[in-house]
């Protein structure tokens, strides 16, 4: 009790530093590191497919911007009270579906999807920063134990989602919308929905991966390729595979790798294949390690919180965060069709990194020790 | 408030039960992630077999390609490639820098990627070395590396026939000409003789490739044929390239524009003109004609490009080469009888003679009083050189059409009437008339009796027709001995320049020279008599000195 009060009595700067996940938090600085690492060393060779000048360092440089960014990011949303998070998660929900109808308008065309818009001369993807916001807002509204409330607020997330979903697929990105529905579902699910509820919940998801098979051409030929590797082009996730087994279990040493000269991918989406060409396949089950080392001490804290809000969006945020790290690994070891799935923190690019940042920040404030919450 | 209470607990019971199996889930799917990732480095990658298609021994060798006269164009000759076995290899890299000293064009990016490969055992690093180059490689004693042996397909003749023969790719099947033509049968080991004889076609050549040079000209092309068969005796389409290095060439020269491009042919088609109008009786060559003006058709006004106003029979209006003059024998035809008459010719069918290059004409099907007269003078209709010549070769030969064709024993239909004999001899004076007195003078060739047909067809650019001097098509057809002609040359220049932008100018000289070289080579005489002996010009023919370009 003296202790506590100690801590008490200190400044709010020092009381919230103290009640801060300091393992997770310096968790996730060694990874977004490690990340800029695996950029530097990818880039060496993607610079050759932008026709980049190789000593330019472009990708390292933005890289480092970003991260830079990211850190108050994560730091200012930690701070912040579950009233603050969810009208926060409302505004940035709100900005994210702005910023996808604004995509579909005056979208930049990359790889034959407007997934961006230009923002003040950056480009944003509207769509990684709507997967936090979406999260949480869906949280606020499960989070009722009322039931008439409930099922009057699950018929509201249901809309936003469809709302959602319905501007993400016209851009498209088929992926994305596919991790809305499951995390929307996951949440759903963990809030309580009769059984009978759950089956049909389960059949609208096969339903929408058989008509995306049937009406989108696009993710209809990466399945097939995937299950058919002679139908197409496969050459990214063969490149991919080849780089895998060419690391072995020890790599062969960073920077020595050839995969990145043929992937224009590698500094993104591919860099998993990076790391394991040049660190080996053990480093690659290390790193592994630590995105679960960090995903269940985050289940482990929100699990059996008493606020239905915080385990609800703590619960989607963790879930996310491991939905997006195996999707990528198995995508390179060819297990999964390809998704246009970053690997979190360790990817490049400023909008992952953004909407990465919002997630561990909302998931810092979340894990904060009990009863020293500042303000 | 106690059954509000017990509701929550049953809520939070759920949650925690539903929010562990996903968990768990969750757990699963790291735990088999990471196994599977240690997996991938633990398990051996399956040994690649050293597996490659072998040549089985009894396939047998692709065939040889011989000229007329049984001279050898194309054969087979066992070569030896080199390869790598990534699993064989000690330093990829120093072993490349090795080989790079033999073989100076290996991709060192692409092959340092795929030779640190684990998963392959067969790398191709050159295909096809010299004998000396396989010795030097086997004294450098890298490990790895091996050779297997292979067929390479040679032209000994190098560019002469480049066209004709086409080309193979680097697994021997014919990719153009008569290797993909007869690609079937030469796999077979079946031999092909084509019906060029290798002296004409070096002879013309030479002589295209120097009026290339002198009327400096973007490219040019010719076709000799044997009128009575319509045998193809030689073809010529410069650019050209080296057939032993197929793909090393450039893509523009691969086009062989004597079969496979169409052109507009501008005044050679008043061949075509006059003697349908002399055989179906409108005309004879003593016909006045009424050339006092240009002659406006609405909106059209077709004029001569060397105007010169006056009622002038026939004879005189094709030597002329007078639009007008065409223009108004082919107003007299009925509707419908010239696209029957160019039908009978060949015109207007795509043309197969034994290639692989099957050249299409170009025309609209509305064929009106308008386009009757512009096609009467060679506008509004392209059509290939091969078929230009072959339809001037049945008109001059024995008025028959004989599908023209370049390989010996080629399945084709019997020959067709097209004129008869008076049409013919007539034709044959015009063009006599023609190098004689008219547009194609500088043809003219002391000791042979020769016949042809200038044109000059302004180069359509962007929908119009080009009114630049230096944008003109121009081409000379011509046969010889003009009496019963024995050789048919058709000659086109692309884009002389001025002055010798004409047909007169610019083809017409080749021809002469042509027949000049070639003539002797076929057994025709120049009739010489003791009085012409005397002449400057007879002593250089009579002792077969090939003129040098007096022009």
């Amino acid at each position: 009790m003296s202790r506590s009060a100690k801590h008490v009595s200190s400044h709010p700067f020092m009381r919230w530093w103290r009640s801060l996940d300091h393992v997770s938090f310096f968790l996730i600085l060694s990874l977004m590191g490690f990340g800029l690492a695996a950029v530097m060393l990818a880039s060496l060779g993607v610079n050759d497919v932008y026709d980049l000048d190789s000593s330019s360092f472009h990708f390292t440089k933005r890289q480092t911007i970003f991260i830079f960014l990211a850190i108050p990011i994560i730091l200012l949303l930690s701070s912040c009270s579950y009233e603050m998070l969810k009208k926060l998660g409302f505004l940035i929900g709100i900005c994210s579906i702005l910023g996808i109808l604004a995509t579909l308008f005056l979208g930049q065309d990359v790889k034959g999807a407007s997934r961006w818009v230009r923002l003040f001369g950056v480009s944003l993807q509207p769509t990684e920063i709507m997967k936090p916001s979406l999260i949480v807002m869906t949280a606020a509204l499960l989070q009722t134990t009322d039931q008439k409330k409930w099922w009057r607020h699950f018929l509201y997330s249901f809309l936003l989602l469809a709302l959602v979903c319905t501007f993400t697929i016209m851009q498209p990105d088929f992926g994305t919308v596919l991790m809305f529905c499951t995390v929307w579902a996951v949440q759903v699910y963990l809030s309580g929905l009769p059984l009978s509820w759950v089956l049909w919940l389960l059949m609208g998801g096969v339903a929408i991966v058989l008509s995306a098979y049937s009406f989108l051409p696009h993710v209809k030929s990466r399945i097939e390729r995937f299950f058919d590797p002679a139908s197409g082009d496969s050459y990214q996730v063969d490149q991919a595979r080849e780089a895998l087994l060419n690391g072995g279990l020890f790599g062969q040493g960073p920077g020595e790798g050839t995969v990145k000269h043929y992937l224009p991918d590698a500094h993104t989406d591919f860099i998993f294949a990076v790391i394991a060409e040049e660190f080996g396949l053990i480093f690659c089950v290390v790193i592994l390690f630590l995105y679960s080392f960090f995903v269940f001490r985050g289940f482990s804290e929100v699990l059996d919180h008493k606020n239905r809000f915080v385990f609800l969006a703590g619960f989607g945020l963790l879930f996310t965060i491991s939905l997006q790290v195996l999707i990528n690994v198995c995508v390179v070891m060819n297990l999964l069709p390809t998704t246009g799935m970053t690997l979190p923190f360790i990817s490049y690019g400023g909008s992952a990194m953004l909407g990465m940042s919002i997630t561990v920040g909302f998931l810092l404030a979340f894990t904060r020790k009990k009863g020293r919450r500042v303000a | 408030m106690r059954k509000k209470k017990s509701k929550q607990v049953r809520l939070a019971e759920v949650a925690s039960f539903r929010s562990l199996l996903v968990v768990m889930l969750l757990l699963s799917g790291f735990i088999f992630t990471g196994v599977k990732l240690l997996w991938l480095g633990l398990v051996p990658i399956d040994e690649p077999e050293l597996k490659f298609a072998r040549v089985p021994e009894s396939m047998p060798i692709r065939g040889d390609i011989y000229d007329r006269n049984g001279v050898l164009l194309a054969t087979t000759l066992k070569v030896k490639s080199l390869y790598a076995d990534p699993k064989m290899m000690v330093d990829v890299q120093e072993s490349l820098f090795k080989l790079a000293t033999v073989v100076p064009t290996l991709d060192f990016k692409a092959l340092s990627k795929s030779l640190s490969s684990k998963t392959k055992r067969f790398v191709w690093l050159k295909r096809q070395l010299t004998p000396s180059q396989v010795k030097q490689v086997n004294d450098l004693g890298v490990p790895g590396v091996s050779f297997r042996e292979e067929y390479a397909r040679v032209y000994p003749h190098e560019s002469l026939m480049a066209h004709i023969l086409g080309g193979v790719t680097v697994d021997g099947n014919g990719i153009a000409g008569v290797e993909a033509s007869y690609n079937e049968d030469l796999l077979a080991g079946e031999d092909v003789y084509l019906t060029v004889d290798l002296g004409l076609q070096g002879q013309l050549r030479h002589v295209l490739q120097s009026n290339m040079e002198r009327v400096s000209a973007k490219s040019t092309w010719g076709v000799v044929m044997d009128p009575r068969t319509s045998e193809v005796l030689a073809m010529v389409s410069l650019p050209d390239y080296d057939p032993n290095h197929f793909g090393e060439a450039e893509r523009a020269s691969w086009f062989n524009k004597a079969v496979y491009g169409a052109y507009e042919m501008g005044s050679t088609f008043k061949v075509f003109t006059m003697a349908q109008g002399l055989e179906e009786g409108y005309v004879h060559a003593e016909t006045p004609l009424d050339i006092t003006k240009p002659l406006r058709i609405g909106r059209f006004t077709i004029n001569d490009s060397h105007p010169r106003y006056k009622v002038m029979t026939m004879r005189e209006a094709f030597r002329r080469s007078s639009n007008i003059g065409a223009a108004r024998v082919s107003d007299m035809f009925e509707t419908g009888a010239q696209e029957a008459f160019f039908a009978k010719l060949g015109l207007l069918t795509p043309l197969d003679i034994g290639l692989k290059e099957i050249g299409r004409p170009i025309y609209t099907n509305r064929w009106g009083r308008i386009q009757t007269m512009t096609r009467s003078y060679g506008h509004g209709i392209a059509v290939t050189p091969v078929q230009m010549a072959a339809g001037i070769g049945a008109i001059v030969s024995d008025g028959y059409y004989k599908h023209p064709h370049i390989v010996k024993g080629f399945d084709m239909d019997e020959p067709s009437y097209v004129v008869g004999d008076e049409t013919v001899q007539e034709v044959r004076n015009l063009l006599q008339n023609v190098v004689e007195e008219g547009t194609g003078r500088r043809a003219k060739l002391e000791g042979y009796a020769l016949g042809g047909k200038t044109g000059t067809a302004e180069k359509s650019i962007a929908g119009g027709y080009s009114k630049d001097e230096d944008h003109n098509l121009a081409s000379f057809v011509g046969v010889v001995p003009v009496d019963d002609p024995k050789l048919l040359a058709l000659i086109m220049v692309d884009e002389p320049k001025a002055p010798n932008n004409q047909g007169g100018s610019a083809a017409a000289p080749a021809f002469r020279q042509f027949v000049g070289r070639v003539a002797p080579m076929v057994g025709l005489r120049p009739k010489i008599t003791p009085y012409d002996l005397n002449k400057e010009v007879t002593k250089r023919v009579v002792q077969n000195e090939v003129q040098q370009a007096p022009w």
